[in-house]
């Protein structure tokens, strides 16, 4: 996925970028009729294959490529599906930044709706059912085969590969989040529910259901739905369910109508597969599937002047208004409808839960919590919804990157995830899978992760924990697309390059980033980061960026070591030794402008070094104390001096006097004799 | 004394380890001043017997000595200190200054006539309260000298310390006094 790249302005101001070696873009051609509204077309070359026909689509920096299926489409070739033949950052444009760049081959035969709102010339039955439908359903088996979803079926995202305009192809599906440029008549009904960067990656039967719309407008050559707006046609879906909501007044008739009632099928398990509309191109009969019968109220609930009959839209109508349903669940009429009008006893059970639970939370917006609860438990597989967020559950990951962009509330978000409402979410369906509850462990650690406000954690750790493949959104790096852990240094080095004079600092994201990717970057450098010691925060930085370059094939980074040189000497000052200081002090420019951060860090806190110095200055503050209480005694002893001078002196008299006493008789004695 | 410590009424049989452990210092503390005082008994006595002796044996000598030896004996009543220093010292130089007279007697015969010579010779007395009053000299002036010693060692010692105080904080700054540095916050 790295990719090689070249990029500037040649002669004449124009723009190009090089990617992978192989592919050239060409800036100055673009290509608006194959634009996707995340991404600009341009056209590109093959320079081993210069007669290919091929376009460039170059991502908007804000969008979130999805990067695990551009992957997964690389290895496929399903003539009825536009994959990227290559992918990778290339810098565009004068500012040097790069943008996510992906190569694929042009559809010879244009778009097949340039928009929704224009009608065009419609699809005959034999067309669809003998040309356009066939590859395109097989090309959505090879591609649900590798696991992932297309979530960008739509009429406007289809092409005509040959230039009789028979053939078609599903358009690319990678430069935006899952599902987020769909327009909501596309969606099945729950994801519909969700916020478009919210919608996640959903299953097969969401790609089918928008097939099965897409037949629709094909058919007609124009959405039957216009005149509704997005919130109408999805009342409508809940009320008299997809199939009747989108067709309206128009009557499709024909065998086409068979496969259109099990695509639109509003139960995703009564939802025709892949493979049963494979079967049903071979044996044009499949038997269709009886709709479940949605649970209706004899007596209506009454809620912000309007009467609902279905717990589904009841529960989109609370968690539109959450404030005016909070006081709605609380009356005792609610109660009682759900267990006598209602009269779903597992339903009751979980809005009983709901209440209870939301009760015992006690904290702020206890109250949006309650009609989030509430709203799950009367409609289970609907997006959890609290205030301004309506996501799927998979849609998080999608769904906080936006929040960090400010395309959606960050706080709620996080509010939501805090709040255990993934937990109740989990704890309203019906028949857990067992990845399913992986994923639940995955969100109580992120909650864990979220209430944790040390550098490495926090809301940061979750995005980065959430979206494997999302590039690191640190301003120091941003603009160049860093996806894995050895990206950064070298990243960090180009920028270091242009702020030299600048102090280094670590921000959240990058911290989080490098601890969610690189596991093995341990804990001890972010709790040091998190220290209210300026030495100690330094360490922890230049630690985890040296862990970085001990990365196979990381590269020496002066630029950035120089700007990190010129903060270390409070960390040269931990040590106690005026000596050892100026020694250090001294050899860091050296060291420094090597580049090689694992010298350097060896250099500020050697292990032997500290030891030592610890080990000499505990010695030397012992030898301190003795001289300093030796003066102390002897100062306190002045006054006393007088007094042990006359002892002294006494003493030495007496012993003086004996020797002389000594001598005299002996020398009187010898005298004498 | 240790029999009045000992013949103390026993304490009560249930605080008879407390009181046993009470009264050995309480004995001790006593037995200090007491125990000089025996010493001093002791040396009084002792001399009383020699003299005793020496009148029964020489008295011509034990004269000559005990006149000899009154400046001792006067310095001896005013030394009131411990250690008897100025007694020591004056004692010492006496006994030297008297030693030639003693000497001469022994030479001449433990008679009165003897002594007479002896005695009356003014060499003797002077050698006698010469060394004696020499001691009271030594005495007097050995503080003064000691003092100037201890003056130049201590003021020595208090510079070597100091200048290894100052190098130590040269080496290792002020956190080495084990004080935080000014401005550390």
């Amino acid at each position: 996925m790295v990719a090689d790249h070249e990029a500037g302005r040649a002669s004449g101001g124009r723009l190009s970028a090089r990617l992978s070696e192989r592919f050239e873009i060409h800036g100055d051609r673009a290509l608006p009729d194959l634009s996707s509204p995340s991404a600009a077309a341009f056209a590109a070359s093959d320079r081993e294959h210069p007669n290919a026909n091929l376009f460039a689509l170059i991502c908007e920096p804000e969008t979130l490529p999805r990067h695990d299926v551009a992957a997964a489409l690389r290895e496929l070739r399903a003539d009825a599906l536009l994959a990227p033949l290559e992918a990778g950052a290339v810098e565009w444009g004068p500012g040097g930044r790069r943008h996510f760049a992906m190569v694929f081959e042009r559809p010879a035969g244009g778009r097949v709706a340039t928009s929704l709102t224009q009608p065009f010339a419609p699809f005959t039955e034999n067309d669809l059912l003998h040309h356009s439908l066939p590859p395109l359903v097989a090309a959505l088996q090879e591609l649900f085969s590798t696991g992932a979803t297309h979530r960008a079926i739509r009429p406007t995202n289809l092409f005509f590969r040959d230039p009789a305009q028979r053939l078609v192809a599903l358009g690319e599906c990678v430069t935006a989040p899952p599902a987020s440029e769909q327009p909501s008549a596309f969606e099945p009904i729950e994801s519909a529910m969700a916020m478009p960067l919210g919608r996640g990656d959903g299953s097969a039967a969401d790609d089918l259901y928008a097939l099965g719309v897409t037949l629709i407008v094909l058919i007609l050559g124009r959405c039957p739905w216009a005149a509704m707006s997005d919130e109408q046609l999805l009342a409508e879906k809940i009320a008299r369910g997809s199939y009747a909501a989108l067709l309206g007044n128009e009557r499709i008739i024909g065998t086409i109508s068979e496969a259109l009632r099990g695509l639109l099928a509003d139960d995703p398990r009564e939802r025709w597969t892949v493979d049963d509309v494979a079967s049903w191109f071979e044996a044009r009969r499949l038997s269709p599937k009886q709709p479940a019968m949605v649970r209706r109220a004899p007596r209506p609930f009454d809620f912000a002047g309007q009467s609902f009959v279905t717990a589904r839209s009841l529960a989109h109508a609370f968690a539109r208004a959450p404030t005016v349903a909070a006081r709605a669940v609380k009356a005792p009429e609610f109660e009682i409808w759900i267990q006598r009008s209602l009269a779903d006893e597992d339903r009751a059970k979980l809005v009983a839960s709901a209440l209870t639970e939301a009760y015992n939370l006690g904290a702020a917006s206890q109250e949006e919590r309650l009609v989030a609860r509430v709203s799950t438990a009367l409609d289970p597989p609907a997006p959890i919804r609290y205030k301004s967020i309506a996501v799927t559950l998979d849609g998080f990951g999608t769904a906080f990157a936006a929040g960090f962009r400010g395309q959606a509330s960050l706080q709620h978000l996080a509010e939501a995830i805090g709040g255990r409402l993934v937990q109740f979410w989990f704890s309203a369906q019906t028949g857990l899978r067992p990845e399913q509850l992986s994923v639940l462990k995955a969100f109580d650690r992120l909650r864990l992760h979220l209430e944790d406000r040390r550098p490495g954690l926090g809301a940061e750790r979750v995005l980065y924990e959430m979206n494997p493949r999302l590039h690191c959104l640190s301003p120091l790096v941003e603009a160049d697309l860093v996806i894995e852990p050895a990206g950064i240094l070298p990243a960090l080095e180009r920028g270091s390059e242009k702020r030299q004079n600048e102090d280094f600092q670590l921000d959240r994201h990058l911290a989080a980033f490098i601890a969610a990717r690189f596991r093995n970057a341990g804990t001890d450098c972010f709790d040091a980061m998190n220290s209210a010691d300026l030495s100690q925060r330094i360490l922890g930085v230049l630690y985890l960026l040296a862990r970085l370059q001990g990365l196979k094939g990381a590269s020496l980074v002066p630029a950035l070591a120089q700007r990190l040189a010129r903060q270390l000497p409070a960390v040269v000052e931990r040590y106690h030794n005026r000596m050892r200081r100026a020694r250090i002090m001294a050899e860091l420019p050296r060291v420094a402008a090597k580049g090689n951060l694992v010298d350097l860090l060896s250099l500020v806190d050697g292990a032997a070094d500290r030891q030592k110095d610890g080990a000499e200055f505990g010695e030397a503050q012992r030898e301190y104390a003795t001289v300093t209480l030796e003066l102390e005694r002897l100062r306190a002893e002045a006054p006393r001096r007088n007094d042990v001078a006359m002892l002294l002196g006494a003493r030495y008299a007496a012993t003086a006097a004996s020797f002389l006493a000594w001598l005299i008789a002996l020398a009187a004695i010898a005298v004498t004799g | 004394m240790a029999r009045t410590t000992s013949s103390a009424k026993p304490a009560p049989a249930k605080a008879a380890a407390p009181a046993k452990a009470g009264t050995a210092p309480r004995a001790k503390k006593a037995g200090g001043p007491r125990r000089h005082q025996s010493s001093g008994s002791v040396v009084v006595t002792l001399g009383v017997i020699v003299i005793t002796v020496m009148a029964v044996a020489a008295l011509p000598l034990c004269l000559l000595v005990v006149a000899g030896m009154l400046p001792s004996l006067a310095a001896a009543a005013v030394d009131r200190t411990p250690r008897r220093y100025f007694a020591r010292t004056v004692g010492a130089m006496n006994l030297a200054g008297l030693a030639p007279g003693v000497l001469r007697l022994w030479e001449a015969g433990m008679t009165f006539a003897s002594l007479r010579q002896v005695a009356t010779s003014p060499w003797t007395w002077l050698a006698v309260y010469g060394a004696a009053g020499l001691g009271w000299l030594l005495f007097s002036s050995a503080p003064s000298v000691a003092r100037v010693l201890l003056d130049v060692k201590v003021d020595e010692t208090q510079r070597r310390l100091e200048a290894r105080v100052k190098a130590l904080v040269e080496e290792w700054g002020d956190e080495v006094t084990g004080r935080k540095p000014a401005g550390s916050g």
